[in-house]
């Protein structure tokens, strides 16, 4: 009983997150984005693909994380229609490919980008790894059309994408453990460049990677989408999202320091401690 | 399409006669295809380049993606049976069943129509404007699927925050510099701990007292070999378990649990 009176409550825990969410939603604050190292290397991988070579958008990732991997596919995708590269869409994720279609959709009006002519969806991919492999080698045998169900031929833009050859970057934004993959394909047998966008939660799993040379840059979570979004000076949705969650992290670090505040005024007390 | 039909009712045709089998073949043979096909790929790749068996990657690859689609069927018709079984025993979750329904088919019919039906069901939308079955879609995915799929995902920052409060306490050396790192982390993760040191420069060696460079040598030396460590073990583990499935040692693969 005394400990139940003592601990606090949980709904306060949850009201408190709800403030510490929503409230920066109301009042305007202005934050500052500092980007690290990954997402320079990031930006600078988009920036160096060479002229007349397209970047692969591989869009591994679902409704449920688009939180985080649609921001960061958004700014990776405005700064490839600012250098003008085509655009080639793929996903081992049904969804994934329909939510960057929408983007690019968006983005296109604003730089004049137009399907077919300068981006292309292949649409769901399924098969893994060897599917991959297989559109390595040859686009146009592995998806003879596009999620339309237009054949590659009607589209401007894929004369000249035809294999692994024709991709300058493959860009993947994912929730999930894919990366080898892309590594033990595109990387390893055709020689491309990766660089990545992963969910916040599977982050520190890629750093081997990176230090490896296998992932050439790496945007982690929402926060690597507003670094890349700082480096592009817009302030779009990662920006946006970033404010409610700088609150949310320090409401909790505030949380783990009232616990251990608590836990030390137990223990000086002399009462067990739970 | 003739393809399509003929592969269809050959497999609907294979299927049947594997049911009518003894279990006892069933086992066998299911065990005999599985050691085949798993063996194309380590022979594949461990021979020179362009041997026997390169001709077949294609087919192969073509195979798999086959596969996946079967899946989706199976998981497909899994779902039918449980919920159908649901609404004809009118169970206390009747009303959950009876919306997977709904939105299985308003879903599916609007996804559909959106590629295909727009030809022949309405008229051609003009520039800027949406028809029918693509507004449906929109709202039904866009609307509705990932407002509710964010949400889900978004319910764990109130449990995080619970059980930090409850579970995150320094007890040992350990623990504690576990919350250090956290802290260093967490701030770094957001604007506001690389704002704190943003009035150091960015050369020189006082560059490594920014709070983003302290985090990134902390991910780059410390988590990475920690990470490299932890996914050798998965790798190798992973190894062990396909070759257990490989040779058919994982009993619940070939005969059920």
């Amino acid at each position: 009983m005394e400990e139940r009176r003592e601990m606090w409550p949980r709904w306060g825990i949850y009201l408190l997150v709800a403030l510490a969410i929503t409230l920066p939603m109301v009042v305007p604050v202005k934050l500052r984005m500092i980007p690290t190292p990954p997402v320079k290397r990031f930006y600078e991988m988009v920036e160096t693909i060479p002229k007349g070579k397209v970047l692969l958008i591989a869009a591994d990732f679902d409704t449920g994380t688009e939180g985080e991997n649609g921001p960061q596919a958004e700014a990776v995708i405005e700064h490839a229609m600012r250098r003008r590269i085509p655009i080639l869409i793929i996903g081992s994720d049904l969804q994934g490919p329909e939510l960057v279609q929408s983007y690019a959709e968006a983005l296109a009006k604003k730089y004049d980008y137009r399907y077919g002519r300068d981006f292309v969806n292949l649409g769901f991919l399924p098969g893994g790894q060897p599917v991959l492999e297989r559109l390595g080698r040859s686009i146009w045998q592995t998806k003879p059309t596009d999620f339309r169900g237009t054949p590659l031929a009607e589209l401007p833009m894929m004369k000249t994408v035809t294999s692994a050859q024709d991709i300058g970057l493959v860009a993947e934004f994912t929730g999930a453990g894919l990366l080898p993959w892309y590594i033990q394909t595109f990387w390893a047998q055709f020689r491309v460049p990766i660089a990545q966008g992963c969910t916040g939660i599977i982050g520190p799993e890629q750093f081997p990677y990176l230090d490896s040379g296998q992932l050439s840059g790496l945007l982690t979570g929402l926060t690597g989408a507003a670094q890349y979004e700082s480096l592009l000076k817009t302030e779009k949705r990662a920006y946006r999202r970033m404010i409610p969650q700088t609150f949310a992290h320090l409401t909790v670090i505030a949380l783990i320091v009232a616990g251990n505040i608590l836990l030390l005024m137990r223990m000086r007390r002399g009462r067990r401690v739970p | 399409m003739i393809f399509v039909i003929g592969a269809l009712t050959a497999g609907i045709i294979v299927l049947i006669l594997l049911q009518t089998l003894a279990p006892v073949y069933r086992r066998r043979l299911t065990a005999l295809v599985t050691f085949i096909v798993g063996l194309y790929w380590p022979l594949e790749f461990f021979y020179p380049e362009h041997n026997f068996l390169t001709p077949w990657r294609d087919s192969v690859a073509e195979l798999g993606r086959i596969l996946v689609a079967f899946t989706f069927g199976l998981g497909g018709v899994n779902l039918f049976l449980i919920h159908g079984r649901h609404i004809i025993r009118r169970t206390p979750n009747l009303l959950f069943s009876i919306v997977f329904f709904l939105g299985f088919f308003a879903m599916a019919t609007a996804g559909m129509m959106k590629d295909f039906g727009q030809n022949w069901l309405e008229a051609r939308p003009g520039p800027g404007q949406q028809g029918f079955w693509e507004a449906s879609f929109n709202i039904l995915f866009k609307g509705a699927l990932l407002p509710l799929a964010s949400t889900v995902f978004s319910l764990l920052a109130f449990f995080i925050a619970s059980a930090a409060f409850r579970a995150f306490r320094a007890r040992t050396l350990e623990a504690g510099l576990l919350m250090a790192t956290s802290f260093l982390v967490m701030m770094a993760n957001v604007p506001a701990g690389p704002w704190l040191t943003s009035f150091l420069p960015d050369e020189g060696i006082l560059r490594w007292g920014r709070w983003e460079n302290i985090v990134h040598w902390l991910m780059t030396q410390i988590n990475t070999p920690a990470m490299r460590a932890i996914l050798f073990g998965v790798w190798v583990g992973t190894i062990g378990a396909a070759l257990r499935i490989w040779l058919s040692l994982e009993r619940a693969f070939v005969s059920g649990p």
